[in-house]
């Protein structure tokens, strides 16, 4: 009897793995596929769409755009995550809780929502249809992440380092940008990497914000969805896909930075 | 706010900019978050509130492109109603909507939740290497774009589709079946793109009890089915509540499954968002559907806390 519980018990859990896997294979396969229909590909695999997607101007101006502003989201959750990650590490003050939660609220807030209140904004600050707006939003779900990622790194450093530093003479500046920032490193790549994953594949706000020239991948993929079945569509999510592949490939690799830290420590 | 340094450090005024700032600089620190957070967060979301207040130009685009200090068009400026509101709870069009949008956020937490309990029950019973494997697999969705898992359903859930050619294989269907494009394929789409999150915080409560309770049960003699309903879920309870209100809120934000997987009858308030914002040139009504979902969530957290805190005086 537990013989069988058990079984089922793998069961299930094969087919929730296959739930969560099968969407990705199928779109990668179909990126492949040497015919003009949505049909997966068994015997002959083809480059083709991917032909197409670099040859439509379309669609290399949206991968431009994807990168510009999946780099912008970068430097602006970077900048706003990593001063309030030191904030929080090293100060106490009352309503730090409170902020602290308030900071992260906007990951928890849908991405419709924001984009609407963005949206107005934009418009009455003249800042519609820009790359700028588009990242600042993208940046509101990038930002609490750097925060927690940093916070961790931060609190998890010696404080005699940093003491160590500024007795010798250190002011704050040199002492961060010599002491901790080599030492946080690893932490600071892998909150940029998410950040860009999160711009990337982010197409809510990039629809609300964007206009004709800032259109971003997802953003042309989600009308064609809706209105043409091409496995140019596929390519498309192919590129994505890879894009973000690389990106956490060099997250992982970056994870190992902490050693090459270690070598490079002065003695 | 009263700041005070968490490790005393003899500080050296030197020349430099940040010194003269002095015991200010944490000030400066936590600037570009606030200032963020005030400029493009709670300000934007009251002005969006706002916005819900206007009086609407009408439903069509010939408002587009007017005088600046006119709403740029797409509202009246300077008026105040509650028409927008009164509109949402009125009108039966706006009613049926809402009423999917709340029914479908219930099934998919029901659903995720029957799919997430049990799955990071596994992952919490696997090995270190099969683990590690799972929760890589959890995060992989998260990971890829929500448009990519869309289509891949889609093509997954077509007529000739691998779950169709499944059911015909395995003779339980003679024809296919309708999959995509009805409620079962928009609660399919919806649910994958929010169950990792309900995977992972379940996950994580399992991790975080003390496994000794358990051993301790089993001890006295309990068998592992009774250790598990009488010791690991009830305690695993609090996060598992807490994985269902994340659930419920994600799911009143709906979007992207019903709008691509969907039909007609499976309109939800967050698809009525740009409907009305950019087809109908209707910002005010828009706004005001925004802000609706936002009270929703609001209003279920709300609960979420008020039975929590009921639950607790009742337990003491």
């Amino acid at each position: 009897m537990r013989w069988l519980g058990r079984c089922f018990f793998h069961l299930f859990a094969a087919l929730v793995v296959a739930y969560f896997l099968l969407p990705i294979v199928v779109t990668v396969m179909m990126s492949f596929t040497p015919t003009r229909f949505l049909q997966l590909p068994t015997t002959k695999w083809s480059l083709q769409w991917y032909f197409a997607f670099f040859e439509d101007v379309e669609w290399t101006d949206a991968l431009r755009n994807s990168l510009i502003v999946g780099a912008l989201t970068v430097v602006l959750a970077l900048f706003i995550g990593l001063t309030a990650a030191i904030g929080f590490a090293r100060f106490q003050f009352r309503w730090k809780a409170a902020l602290y939660t308030l900071a992260l609220t906007p990951v928890f807030t849908p991405a419709v929502i924001l984009a609407m209140a963005l949206l107005a904004l934009a418009y009455e600050w003249g800042l519609e249809g820009g790359y700028l707006i588009i990242a600042i939003g993208h940046s509101l779900w990038a930002f609490p992440l750097v925060i927690i990622v940093m916070r961790v790194s931060l609190e998890g450093l010696d404080p005699s380092l940093e003491e160590a530093a500024r007795g010798m003479g250190a002011s704050p500046w040199r002492t961060f940008r010599e002491v901790i920032l080599p030492l946080v490193a690893p932490s600071v790549l892998v909150g940029a990497l998410f950040a860009f994953i999160i711009s990337i594949n982010e197409f809510i706000m990039a629809l609300f914000l964007g206009s004709s020239e800032t259109e971003t991948l997802p953003r042309i993929i989600y009308p064609t969805l809706r209105y043409r079945l091409t496995p140019l569509v596929a390519s498309a999510s192919g590129v994505l896909m890879l894009l973000t592949v690389v990106v956490l490939l060099l997250c992982a690799r970056l994870m190992n930075f902490r050693k090459l830290v270690e070598y490079n420590r002065p003695h | 706010m009263a700041i005070s340094y968490s490790s005393r450090v003899s500080v050296d005024f030197r020349g430099s900019l940040l010194d003269r700032a002095g015991p200010y600089y944490k000030y400066f620190l936590l600037a570009p978050l606030l200032i963020t957070i005030l400029a493009f967060f709670v300000g934007p979301l009251i002005w969006l509130f706002r916005v819900s207040l206007y009086v609407s130009r009408g439903a069509s685009g010939f408002g587009i492109g007017g005088a600046k200090g006119e709403g740029g068009g797409y509202y009246i400026e300077g008026t105040w109603t509650l028409n927008n509101y009164i509109r949402i709870f009125t009108d039966g069009y706006f009613l049926s909507v809402l009423g999917f949008t709340i029914e479908l956020a219930l099934i998919i937490s029901i659903v995720a939740m029957l799919i997430a309990y049990p799955f990071a029950y596994y992952i919490y019973k696997s090995g270190p290497r099969l683990k590690a494997a799972l929760l890589v697999l959890v995060l992989l969705p998260k990971l890829s774009n929500m448009l990519v898992l869309v289509y891949g359903l889609e093509i997954v859930l077509s007529n000739n589709g691998l779950v169709n050619n499944a059911l015909a294989a395995l003779h339980l269907v003679s024809e296919p079946v309708k999959l995509v494009y009805t409620l079962f394929s928009v609660i399919v789409g919806e649910v994958l793109l929010i169950v990792p999150y309900t995977v992972l915080v379940i996950t994580a409560t399992l991790h975080g009890l003390d496994p000794t309770l358990r051993e301790a049960a089993k001890g006295m003699g309990a068998s592992p089915a009774k250790a598990f309903w009488l010791v690991t879920f009830p305690l695993s309870l609090p996060g598992a509540s807490m994985a269902l209100l994340i659930t419920v809120v994600w799911g009143l934000g709906a979007f992207v499954s019903p709008a691509l997987l969907g039909n007609p009858n499976t309109e939800t308030m967050a698809l009525e968002v740009p409907k009305q914002t950019f087809e109908d040139v209707n910002w005010a009504m828009g706004s005001a559907i925004a802000f609706a979902i936002l009270a929703l969530m609001t209003g279920f957290v709300l609960i979420y806390n008020w039975a929590l805190s009921s639950h607790m005086a009742w337990r003491s």
